[in-house]
């Protein structure tokens, strides 16, 4: 079933001379529950394609479609409340909320609707991102990695449709970033999870459904993975949702 | 809570620093807005006062017969009405409105109608209060007017609030810079905009909790500051004193101005939150989130700070100019607050000297102008009062010049002419260096000078040859024993009927220019002492005044207490010189005025500059905050501490400097201006063209403005923003210092504490606590003050207290164990010293006659009550106290003042236990109801009053009224003279617990009291004795300042009045109303009362303990023996 598809994006910096097209015409469709890996150069385009489908930028030309729905055919209101709830965004720089703890932070997208969050289903993000004991810590008390988590469980806690990660384990080292993986490979698997995740590391690639390769703003490869899903590298230990 | 609630308090305490200068900029803001309304309040007040002292009422109508005045007095609307008896006889009627009467008209019309008092209407003889119909909103016009001076106020203050909004923006803007990214991300979270919008406003109005409330109590503080500067600059003295101009204009906080000024604060917060919000979800979230505050775009490769401080100064003139918006505004900011320093004091100083320069030049140097007078009748002669005025002492350089009319005929006409004898001051003063002719050589000669202005200049040959001038005289001539005093007049009519004289004027020289225009104009001008010689021959057998214009002779500032002893000695002396135009005292309120004028724009500086300052502080701090790494960076590279702070330094200058140079440019484009202003007034209203050079140039002169000041000032505020900016950066920088170098490079963001801070609660309570210290420690003090008092008292024998209704009164007695009579002495309104001071009344009559003297509730040391002090009540607390203190009726009353409404109403109700009644001058029942008009000029109105009333009985409860007075002036005690050092420490102490709740409930239940007895007052026949002291003859007056003289006197003060001629004088004035009083309105009460005897003992209210107890107490025994044996 398609959950996502783009058609034709453009988006262009500047004028005349100094015209610079992030992203060139780009066109693909995602189905739900599928893993996607955005790979290519720095400067190739990805964080643009990334945001302008997180409608956290608008594209210059073209459209994408989440659901059947034009996202930027909604008003300024209707787009926040679509990125509040249909779409997750993890940035590489965590961008927490330096006054709010790290409990606070991941509900911070229910308490915008102004909904209280289930006891329960906090409980359980905490401890599947193992935060369980720094839950009233501020973020300038975490390091990378905890933060890092502290930021998937912000995208991860209302559940939205589709988890857009823009160099998710691009600051963390070897373990974290394992870590990491697990966790949105746990979240593929057990919630049929969209992720759409930009990455440098071949690792990481190698563990999506399907590779896009992006140079100079277009796509230039498109290549799904062979390996199955429970095929996944040991270790996963973690509880069951 | 809310999220946007939480992170709005999270940000608040997160950063302390940033949220500390929004609320200071707030609360200066707050402050200033403050601070106009209630200067508004105050103004107003003012003006009410001012217009209820010199025309308490709203309406005023002449003509009226009695018939008429009464009935429109009780007209509708009419809340207050009296009458007053005009010399001819007509009544005129004093009108206060109480609501309002619509368009008046049409209410004059229907009241004519009702009262058939057409004529005065129809001509005019009606006189509408137009100020005071303003203030109090009566009537369709007055309201309006009330409401144009509002509006026309509130829009000046709301555009000076509007310039103070770009403190605020500035601070809301530069904290919201610093969370863009955070408000980014929180919109690609998925905050709509109107949540974020929300963050900011939740935060605005937080602060605005504490800043507020805050910059009321700031504005109030700084309001009262002003008051006190301008007053003490200046204002105080034209009212003689401090303690006399609070009384005038006194300082009131009104509540409604203080609602005002929070409302249109806390908006004004909101706006300014508001639009910032705006601006910022104006922004897409991806830009917010990567887009760095800090991110420079465009540098300019050259710059002057970086020609002359090298890299430092480069790097300092960018990072300045890092946000064009936030330069700008400081920079404007700065410009506004140095260049109103700079020039208001400057302005303001011209115009003084522009202005004491204009009164100078018309009139001269001289500070007083007058007559010296003769009387024909008693054979004065102005000479001699001429001769009074030098022996004085008081002034130096006395000109007098004395004018007479002479004709010049020309073939059949007759030109009249005046010929000015001066003497040599006034010659001199007139000519200057340019005597055409030595004034020695013009009485020599017994000639005359021709000023060039005269038309018989023209004819003149004057080439240097004498020449002479026929003229013609009027001599008149009467015999001197017969002439009388008015009868120059007399004479002077006959004018016609004088002899004509021809005279010859022996010309001796002509001026050479004219003489100036505000000099005596005479075409003519000849010796005094030629006068004297001349003038039995020449002029008439009567003596003339002579005009006189003199200098003080203390030519130091113009000060009080000279312009006092001045108008004291005209004042003493004014049957021989009168005083016709006093320019000292014009020009001694001139300096005043602009003085205090100075003073409270002086401090509006100080406050522009705070705001302007707290700005320039914020953005510097701000700055290195956020520069935290990049200035560790440079560290880290190889930037030393001092060249850092250099840096700082150069980036401060670069604000200070621009707003200097601005400064400069637009002060001097004022100046000039300004310059050109007055320059064109002068040419325009007061050069007639005909002047000499000399005195164009003068002219010119004085709208000369200095240039030189504002510059040094300007220079000086600059340089004093600099340094604060410097040491900011300085104390900004060590504390970074503190951190380590890795650390700050890395940027660790803001550290939240999440600690729940209680400060507002704390403080408030610290506050509330404070307060409530201070106040009970000024009650127990009082209370303390009060036993130890009372202590005192006793032990000087006046304590006896006995149980009345509910509380316990103070009975004491004197005089004879079982005496003939029991005399009450019922104390007159707020009398707490009765016993004390009849002590000399109570030594004659207490010879055979037992005196008992029971304080009513509140009064003295009885206790206070909290009942209501009807006539009724105190009658009864009176009797019960008596019975208990054990002193049965019959008696005799005897009340001064208020007392005896008690007296009467006593008498009335319980006629068998009055022997007689005794009024010491009591107070007696108006024939129609009326608020006293005398006591209107204290206070305008009953709401005013109680107001006042509650302000005292706060004042009193606290002991605030124990401390020392602001006037250090040495003022004169009332007894000094005829009490004893013990007497009158006694009194003071009787009356400081004067403001009890029991006289606070007399005062207010006045009305009703007199309604009462209006009522039921009917002609009994118990004996009546009564006192008046309105003077009946110039010796009462005579003897009353006597009194007052010795009073003076012992309180060490000089008594600076001519009793003989002031006596006169206040007798002649006002004899008529005291005989209009008498016949109409104490007569018809003594009737009412009935069988009443009158006895006029002329002089002071207080007279029976005071200055005549002899007299007084001779009269009761004779009284008293006659009539009840």
């Amino acid at each position: 079933m398609e959950l996502l598809k783009v058609e034709n994006l453009c988006k262009v910096y500047g004028k005349g001379e100094n015209e610079v097209r992030a992203v060139d015409g780009v066109s693909f469709s995602v189905e739900r529950g599928q893993m996607v890996a955005i790979i290519g150069a720095s400067g190739s385009g990805k964080s643009t394609l990334l945001h302008m489908i997180g409608a956290v930028d608008r594209p210059t030309s073209g459209k994408i479609l989440i659901d059947g729905q034009d996202v930027f055919q909604q008003n300024n209101r209707e787009l926040a409340i679509f990125r509040r709830r249909q779409v997750g965004l993890i940035y590489q720089f965590y961008n927490l909320i330096p006054v709010l703890t790290a409990e606070e932070n991941i509900t911070l997208p229910l308490l915008m609707d102004g909904r209280k969050p289930d006891p329960a289903h906090l409980e359980r993000i905490l401890e599947m991102l193992g935060l369980t004991a720094r839950r009233h810590h501020l973020p300038s008390q975490l390091s990378g990695g905890q933060q890092q988590r502290v930021s998937i469980g912000r995208a991860l806690f209302t559940a939205p449709q589709i988890i857009l990660a823009d160099e998710p384990t691009g600051n963390l080292d070897s373990k974290n970033s394992a870590e990491i993986m697990e966790l949105f490979r746990k979240s593929n698997r057990e919630m049929k999870q969209t992720i759409l995740i930009i990455t440098h590391d071949e690792n990481i690639a190698e563990q999506c459904d399907r590779i896009l390769v992006l140079k100079d703003g277009k796509i230039i490869a498109d290549e799904a993975q062979a390996v199955p899903s429970d095929d996944r590298g040991e270790g996963d230990e973690q509880d069951a949702l | 809570m809310r999220y946007e609630q939480l992170l709005a308090s999270r940000y608040i305490r997160a950063q302390k620093r940033q949220s500390a200068f929004t609320v200071i900029s707030i609360l200066v803001a707050v402050a200033i807005i403050t601070m106009f309304f209630l200067l508004y309040g105050v103004c107003m007040n003012c003006v009410k006062n001012a217009s209820y002292a010199s025309e308490p009422f709203h309406l005023a109508v002449e003509g009226l017969t009695d018939e008429q005045g009464e009935a429109l007095v009780s007209a509708e609307h009419v809340r207050y009405g009296w009458l007053d008896r005009a010399k001819d006889g007509t009544v005129t009627a004093y009108l206060l409105f109480e609501d309002d009467i619509g368009d008046r008209e049409i209410w004059m019309q229907h009241a004519a109608e009702q009262i058939g008092a057409y004529k005065q209407f129809l001509w005019n003889r009606y006189h509408w209060n137009n100020t005071l119909m303003m203030l109090d909103g009566i009537g369709n016009e007055g309201k309006r007017s009330k409401l144009q001076i509002f509006c026309i106020f509130f829009v000046a203050a709301v555009l000076a609030a509007f310039s103070l909004r770009l403190i605020i923006d500035t601070a809301f803007e530069i904290s919201s810079k610093e969370r863009e990214r955070h408000y980014g991300v929180l919109q690609s979270i998925g905050a709509t905009p109107e949540q974020i919008v929300r963050i900011i406003t939740a935060e605005a109005m937080r602060l605005c909790l504490i800043a507020v409330p805050l910059g009321l109590g700031a504005g109030i503080v700084f309001a009262y500051a002003i008051y006190e500067a301008v007053l003490k600059a200046g204002l105080a003295d034209l009212f003689r004193g401090v303690s006399k101009a609070k009384v005038a204009l006194p300082f009131t906080v009104d509540p409604k101005m203080l609602l005002v000024a929070a409302a249109v604060g806390t908006v004004w917060v909101f706006l300014s939150a508001y639009g910032v919000g705006m601006r910022i979800v104006k922004k897409a979230p991806m830009e917010a989130i990567i887009t760095r505050a800090n991110d420079v775009k465009k540098v300019r490769k050259h710059t002057l700070s970086g020609l002359l401080f090298g890299i430092s100064g480069s790097i300092a003139s960018r990072n300045a100019r890092r946000q064009k918006k936030r330069f700008v505004i400081t920079v404007l900011a700065l410009t506004v607050s140095i260049t109103v320093f700079a020039l208001f004091t400057t302005l303001t100083e011209s115009v003084e000297r522009c202005v004491i320069g204009m009164t100078e030049y018309f009139t001269g140097d001289t500070d007083f102008f007058g007559y010296c007078l003769c009387n024909n009748s008693t054979g004065r002669q102005a000479a001699e009062s001429a001769q009074m005025l030098a022996d004085s002492g008081l002034f130096r350089e006395i000109r007098l010049n004395v004018p007479q009319t002479v004709f010049v005929t020309r073939g059949k006409q007759r030109k009249m002419l005046t010929v000015g004898y001066v003497n040599r001051e006034q010659y001199e003063a007139m000519f200057g260096a340019d005597m055409p002719v030595s004034y020695d050589e013009l009485v020599r000669s017994g000639s005359y000078v021709l000023d060039p202005a005269s038309p018989l200049y023209a004819q003149a040959d004057l080439a240097g040859v004498q020449d002479e001038l026929q003229a013609v005289t009027k001599y008149r001539s009467f015999p001197k024993d017969q002439i009388k005093p008015g009868m120059e007049s007399v004479v002077m009519e006959k004018y016609a009927e004088a002899e004509d004289r021809e005279v010859t004027l022996k010309i001796a020289a002509a001026a050479k220019d004219q003489l100036p225009e505000g000099a005596q104009r005479y075409p003519v001008i000849g010796a005094l002492e030629t006068f004297e010689a001349v003038k039995d021959e020449w002029f008439c057998d009567f003596d003339v005044d002579w005009n006189f214009e003199c200098i003080s002779a203390v030519n130091a500032n113009y000060n009080a207490a000279d312009l006092k002893t001045a108008k004291d000695w005209f004042y003493s002396n004014m049957e021989s010189c009168m005083l016709s135009d006093n320019i000292y005292e014009t020009k001694w309120k001139t300096n005043r005025t602009l003085a205090s004028l100075r003073a409270g724009v002086l401090f509006l500086n100080v406050l522009i500059a705070l705001a302007a300052l707290i700005n320039l502080l914020n953005i510097v701090s701000t700055g290195i905050a956020n520069r935290r790494s990049e200035l560790a960076s440079l560290e880290s590279i190889g930037m030393t501490d001092r060249q850092l702070n250099r840096m700082a330094v150069i980036e401060c200058l670069q604000f200070t400097g621009a707003a200097a140079v601005i400064a400069a440019v637009i002060c001097l484009l004022i100046l000039l201006g300004t310059e050109k202003v007055l320059r064109a007034m002068i040419d325009g209203i007061f050069l007639t063209g005909s002047e000499s050079e000399q005195t164009v140039w003068m002219l010119r002169n004085m709208t000369n403005v200095d240039r030189v000041k504002p510059m040094l000032r300007i220079a000086a505020a600059a340089l004093t923003a600099l340094a604060a900016g410097c040491i900011t950066s300085r104390v900004m920088l060590r504390r970074q210092n503190t951190e380590s170098l890795s650390d700050r490079i890395r940027g660790t963001e803001m550290q939240p504490d999440l600690k729940k801070s209680h400060l507002l609660r704390n403080s408030l309570i610290a506050a509330a606590g404070a307060v409530f210290l201070i106040a009970a420690g000024l009650r127990i003090y009082t209370v303390a003050a009060y036993r130890h008092d009372r202590k005192e008292y006793e032990k000087a024998g006046y304590l006896n207290l006995v149980d009345s209704n509910g509380f316990k009164m103070n009975v004491y007695s004197t005089g004879a164990e079982h005496g003939k009579h029991t005399i009450v002495g019922l104390a007159g309104m707020g009398v707490n010293s009765y016993p004390i001071v009849t002590a000399e009344l109570n030594a004659r009559l207490g010879k055979e006659n037992t005196l008992v003297y029971p304080d009513r509730a509140g009064y003295g040391f009885s206790d206070d009550s909290y009942k209501s002090q009807s006539l009724e009540q105190v009658v009864e607390d009176y009797r019960t106290g008596l019975k208990n203190a054990g002193f049965e009726a019959p008696y005799v009353l005897m009340g001064h003042s208020y007392g005896s409404y008690y007296a009467l109403w006593w008498q009335m109700k319980y006629p068998d236990e009055i022997e007689a009644i005794i009024f010491l001058d009591g107070t007696w029942l108006e024939k129609n109801e009326c608020w006293d008009s005398s006591t209107i000029n204290e206070f305008p109105s009953e709401s005013d009053a109680y107001a006042a009333f509650r302000r005292a009985f706060l004042r009193s409860w606290f002991g605030l009224d124990r401390l020392p007075a602001d006037d250090a002036q040495p003022e004169c005690r009332y007894g000094k003279a005829l009490f004893s050092e013990e007497q009158l420490a006694l009194w003071d102490m009787t009356d400081y617990p004067e403001w009890s709740a029991a006289f606070l409930s007399e005062l207010k239940n006045e009305p009703e009291a007199t309604r009462e007895l209006r009522k039921n007052l009917h002609p009994t026949d118990t004996p009546k004795l009564y006192f008046s002291t309105m003077y009946t003859c110039e010796e009462d007056v005579r003897e009353y300042m006597e009194f007052q003289k010795a009073d003076y006197e012992a309180s060490g003060l000089e008594y600076k009045m001519n009793i003989e001629t002031a006596a006169k004088y206040e007798w002649r004035r006002d004899a008529w109303s005291y005989q209009d009083m008498y016949e109409n309105r104490l007569s018809p009460f003594l009737e009412q009362c009935g069988n009443c005897r009158l006895v006029s003992v002329g002089g002071d209210h207080g007279i029976f303990f005071a200055q005549k107890s002899d007299e007084v107490a001779d009269t009761i025994l004779d009284f008293l023996a006659e009539t009840t044996g």
